[in-house]
Formats: structure tokens, sequence, C-alpha cells
């Protein structure tokens, strides 16, 4: 038997992929545990979608409408696009879903803000948020939205996920 | 009538083997049949004959007269290829059971002469039970007008309702008279329940008798519903006709229709099934269905096979010219051949443990078949034989990344079929995690769409104990769909 390194479970020798756990079990040796290349999700390192989009700005993203957030206690500002969606949270540890947007390094714990908080979209040029069912909810210019509702955004408006306060900038 | 095989034939290498696939086949008879191992008596004639069939192929001048004299002239255009990966280039000696992956691909090489494609019967075999009224007949309707001018002129198509009961509305007709056929589409009305095997058995006797022996024979079942006690025979027709080479595809409306039926059935023939989720699946599944007819190679492609008595087949899926899980058993319909494109089949093998020192394991003999309507004389099987060595120690060895590629969305699919059961059996937890697995992996590959559906069903089976009323289907066919996205193309050997 094989061990599945992500989920312990039992494979047969010469399986390629754990059949409870979807990873990719790359070598095959028998009887030990190896250490092996994990599934891609490992590499979805979305917390630097914001850095990235400064450094290379893409034509095709400035055509479109791009969204920076400024955190308002830090006077931080994130910079998003290339997308039309993008969901924002905080990375915990065992999570099965990442957020686009890690909210983790302005303590975002503390602030209450969920894992999968919210989602901004771009729909027809317009900016819109959803509540994602988070456990403190968000609100808008200090209006709490309904969860799974899609609330339409204007330039200057204030989010604030939990306690964490974020003003959506919308460069048209 | 005695007919005299083909030098090819006696050796049971394709006309258009190479040198060494004749060489070797050569060897493999001759082994078995030398005088020296085989005292029975007609073993003597038999290698004699094989002699001399080897004695004129192998030398190439005399092959080329050969040719000239069998083929009269002209040598049928035949290239047809297969490519077989494995997943590991030997098995271990092992006191366990391991696993090994085959990806096998038959492709024809010719250059399509379009003209020379026979002609095609495309069977629609349409539900008009009361649940069709409305708007998806109207889809039926628009689509099926709109895409009767993709036909061929040479094409016959003919339209069966069923109910209840079944009734012809257009009898074989020929494109050229393809207003009538539009007109009578209007005239549809629904009502009744769904009885499948009516539908199915007037569809079939149509393109039993409505079209001659050369005609590439299709049917295509739409439905919206459970059918009603009769799956049993519509399986047993399915199995009938795929030695027929009518292949027998279906497609599913709405959220009431048995898929795990409807899959059976269209893989029984080397068909295929679909989920219709809106009128744009209707249109291209029919309009791909259409258009392939007339890229026909060959038809009712079957492997014939026997597996090792330390061998099962666990899995086998058809992944290209349309994906579909296939139903084995020897033979396994495997659909038809198009020009340009191959027919691709992976399946996994699970070996039973090998204690003893045997030098190789053949997982599986068997031949490939099919009918090219444009070579005859028919051209002989091809020849599969999947043997692997047998080593002591496992070697790192990179699996082929086709094959890599495949399973890992293979798993993904076969994860949905894990937490569907897992519902069914009421295992609700387990379920969940899997769905959840599953959705993690559709993020990372870039499907959020899928996954944030994936998702929702998790939530709603933790509440309801079970899927929304389509979620099942689309899950599934939304992760079969994943299989047909462009794989790397080939292996760096």
């Amino acid at each position: 038997m094989i061990l599945c390194p992500n989920c312990q479970h039992q494979e047969i020798p010469g399986a390629l992929f754990c059949s409870e756990c979807g990873a990719q079990l790359l070598t095959m040796d028998r009887g030990i545990t190896q250490s092996i290349q994990k599934t891609p999700s490992d590499n979805l390192d979305t917390g630097n979608i914001a850095v990235e989009s400064q450094i290379y700005p893409s034509p095709v993203a400035e055509a479109e409408a791009v969204i920076s957030l400024h955190v308002v206690e830090t006077g931080e500002v994130l910079n998003l696009a290339g997308r039309t969606e993008f969901t924002l949270g905080r990375v915990a540890e065992g999570q099965p879903i990442l957020p686009d947007v890690d909210l983790s390094p302005f303590d975002a714990y503390t602030a209450g803000v969920s894992r999968l908080h919210s989602a901004l979209k771009i729909i027809n040029q317009r900016v819109v948020i959803t509540d994602l069912g988070s456990s403190n909810g968000t609100r808008v210019n200090g209006q709490k939205i309904v969860p799974h509702v899609d609330y339409p955004l204007n330039h200057g408006d204030i989010l604030a996920f939990g306690k964490l306060k974020l003003q959506i900038l919308i460069n048209k | 009538m005695g007919v005299l095989k083909s030098h090819y034939e006696i050796l049971g290498v394709p006309v258009d083997a190479t040198a060494d696939e004749i060489k070797s086949a050569y060897f493999d008879i001759a082994r078995r049949l030398h005088p020296d191992v085989n005292p029975s008596p007609g073993a003597h004639d038999q290698f004699l004959e094989i002699q001399n069939a080897y004695d004129v192929l192998a030398d190439a001048a005399r092959k080329k007269m050969y040719d000239q004299e069998f083929f009269g002239g002209k040598k049928p255009n035949i290239n047809l290829s297969s490519h077989i990966r494995y997943s590991r280039s030997s098995l271990i000696k092992l006191d366990e059971p391991q696993l090994i992956y085959v990806l096998i691909d038959v492709v024809s090489t010719a250059e399509p002469d379009l003209d020379s494609i026979p002609p095609a019967h495309l069977c629609l075999v349409i539900d008009r039970s009361t649940s069709m009224q409305g708007s998806r007949m109207e889809m039926v309707r628009a689509n099926i007008a709109h895409l009767l001018g993709h036909l061929r002129k040479k094409d016959l198509i003919s339209i069966v309702l069923f109910s209840d009961r079944a009734e012809v509305m257009v009898p074989p007709t020929e494109m050229s008279d393809i207003g009538r056929v539009e007109m009578q589409l209007r005239q549809i009305q629904t009502g009744g329940a769904t009885e499948i095997y009516q539908g199915l058995e007037a569809g079939i006797s149509l393109l039993r008798t409505g079209s001659g022996i050369n005609t590439t024979k299709m049917l295509v079942l739409l439905t919206d519903g459970h059918t009603y006690g009769d799956e049993e025979p519509c399986l047993r027709l399915a199995e009938e006709v795929a030695a027929e080479n009518i292949s027998i595809n279906t497609m599913g409306i709405g959220h009431e229709w048995n898929d795990t039926f409807l899959d059976r059935l269209s893989s029984l023939s080397g068909g295929s099934s679909i989920f219709v989720t809106g009128t744009k699946d209707l249109y291209n599944y029919l309009d791909q269905k259409i258009r392939s007819m007339g890229y026909i190679y060959g038809r009712g492609v079957r492997l014939e096979y026997e597996l090792d008595p330390n061998v099962e087949l666990n899995y086998a899926f058809r992944l290209k010219p349309e994906i579909s899980p296939l139903v084995f058993g020897s033979p396994m319909q495997l659909g038809d051949l198009y020009h340009n494109q191959p027919v691709s089949l992976l399946m996994e093998f699970l070996v039973k443990p090998i204690t003893t020192d045997v030098e190789s394991m053949e997982l599986l003999k068997g031949r490939l078949l099919m009918e090219i309507p444009s070579i005859r004389p028919p051209l002989g099987p091809i020849h599969v034989r999947l043997r692997r060595p047998i080593r002591a120690d496992m070697t790192r060895e990179l699996p082929p990344s086709a094959i890599v590629d495949a399973l890992a969305k293979l798993t993904l699919y076969r994860m949905q079929d894990k937490a569907r059961k897992e519902v069914e059996a009421g295992e609700i937890s387990k379920a969940t995690r899997h769905l959840q697995y599953l959705a993690t992996h559709l993020l990372a590959q870039g499907n959020r769409e899928l996954a944030h559906s994936v998702l929702i069903e998790a939530e709603n089976i933790q509440q309801s104990r079970n899927y929304s009323k389509d979620g099942d289907k689309r899950i599934k066919y939304g992760t079969r769909a994943l299989l047909s996205l462009p794989a790397p193309e080939q292996d760096r050997i």
C-alpha cells in the first residue's frame, strides 16, 4: 500500500492520484510515504495579485474598470486587476478554498473577517459586492447588506468586513 | 465457397504493416507452429503457408508485385496507426495488488476524400410527453430546423416522436426534400408519458430498413423523463444494434431523466450522452454529430479482448472523439473513427499479486476491429497486445504526461461519482468532504463556475441530505466535459 501524503488514504501501488482527495501521487515507491509534489492548489498564491498588477500593469486591465481597495486604517492601497471577480477573505490553515485577496495582513482575524467573506465583481462596467454568508456581515457606507445578493458600489464607498474598513476606488 | 486468404491475413497483420511488424508477427506464429515444437499434423501445413506468406512480404520487390496482383493495381490507402502508452515501463514483483494505466490511440492519417465518404442516415427520436410542452419543445424545434441545413445532399433524415407509443413523423427523407420536414416540425403536439423503448424500436427499424448497407447509421434520442419499466429491453436493443454499427446517442433535458440509464444505453453502442442545460448544448451537440458524419473513416470500432487471469479491468474511458465511460466486456464498443482525429481509450488495470518468477505479463490480448467503408477488401484486425516486463524493484519514472493529464481530470470525474453514491447511501459527511476536495481542485484548475456549483451542492447536501434538482447531473457532466479540453498533444520520448 502507499499512503497519500495529503490525506493519508491508502492507495494501491501504481495509482497516480489519490482516489480520496484527488492529490497527485507522483512517485510511487512501495511501502513508504514519499514527499510528493502536491496538487496545484497549494501554489494558488492569491495574496500577491495586487502586487503583481502593480508591477505589470496589463493594458487589458487598464481598459476595463480597475478596482483598488484603500485600507482605511493603514492607508495602504491594494490594486485589483486582470479578472472580473475577486473573492475577499482571510487565509487560514486547512482551508479548502482560498480567497483571491487575503486580508490577513490587516489584522483580519481580530477584525472578524470570514475566510470567504465577500466577492467583488465587475458586471457590465458596474462594480458590485456580494456578501458570501460571512459571520459578521458586510456593510456598505454603514448599511448592512443582505448575503448572496449583489449590491452596486460607487467610487469612494466605504466597505466594512466585520470591523475592517476598506474604501473602494474605481478607476473607469 | 473457399476464400483465398491474403498473405496479410495469414500473418494476421494489417495491410499497411511495416517490415518490422511483419517480421515480429511471423516469428510469433513460427515459434508456435514450428514442426520442432508443435507435433500436431495440421501445424506443418500451416507453417509452410506462413513461411510462404512471409517470404513474399519480407521481400520488398516480391511484396510490391503481390500487392499489385492482390489489390488490382491499387493498394487501398490505409493509414491507420495505433499508439500505446503505459503509466509505467514495467510491472513489479509484488506481494500485493498494483495498478497500471494504459492509453491507446488509434488514428487514421489518410488524406480524407470527402466525396467518397458514404451517406449517413440520422434518425432523431424525440420525446413528446407532456413535460416537453412549451419552451423545451420550442427549443428542440428551432434547433433542428436550423441544423438540418448542415446535412449533406446525400444524407437522410428521419424523425420519430414518442410518448407511450411511437409514431414516425418523418420517414427517411433525402435532404433535397427538406422543406417538408420543416413544415412537419411545426406540427409537433405534446402529450402522454415517456416510454423510451417505443421510440427506440421505431427509430431503429427505420435505420435498418430505410437506408442502404453502406450508409452510416446514427440515432439520437432526446428525452426529459424517466422511462417506466422498459430499461432492460432498451439496453438489450442497444447491444443488438451495436453489432450492426448503429450508434445510439442520448440527450437529456431537465432534471428528471435517468442519466445512469442513458449513459449505459449510449455506451453499449459506442455512442455518447449529454446533459442539455440550454439551447446552446443542444445545438452544439447535434451540430457536431451532423458534421462528424461527413468525416467518418471507420465505423463501429470495437475491441475484442481477453485479460490475463491475474488482471482485472477496473475502468475504461473513451477520451476522444467523444467523452464517454465505456461498458467493458468483450467486445468493447468504441464508436466511430473520424479522419484526422484519434479514438483514444484510457484503461485502468488491477494486477493481482505477482509472486512467481515470470519475465513478463500480457495484461490484455485483443484485436481492434472496425468497418472501413472506403476499403475493399475489408481490412484485417489490428492486434493489440499489452505486455509489460516484470522487474523485482521499482525504478522511479514519470508516467507520460498525456496519461497524467487525463487522469488528473478523470480523478475529479470519479470523485463526483463517489460523492453521488455516498449521498445515495446516506453517507452525507463523506459526500460533503469529497465535494469540497473536488471544488478545491476545480478552483486550482481555474474552473471557478463549476467549483462554485459544487460548493453550493455540498451545502445543499448537508442541509437536505440530497442534491438540488439537477445538481448531480450538472456536476457529473461538468466534470466530464473537463476531459474534452485540449491536452498536450505528444509526449517527448
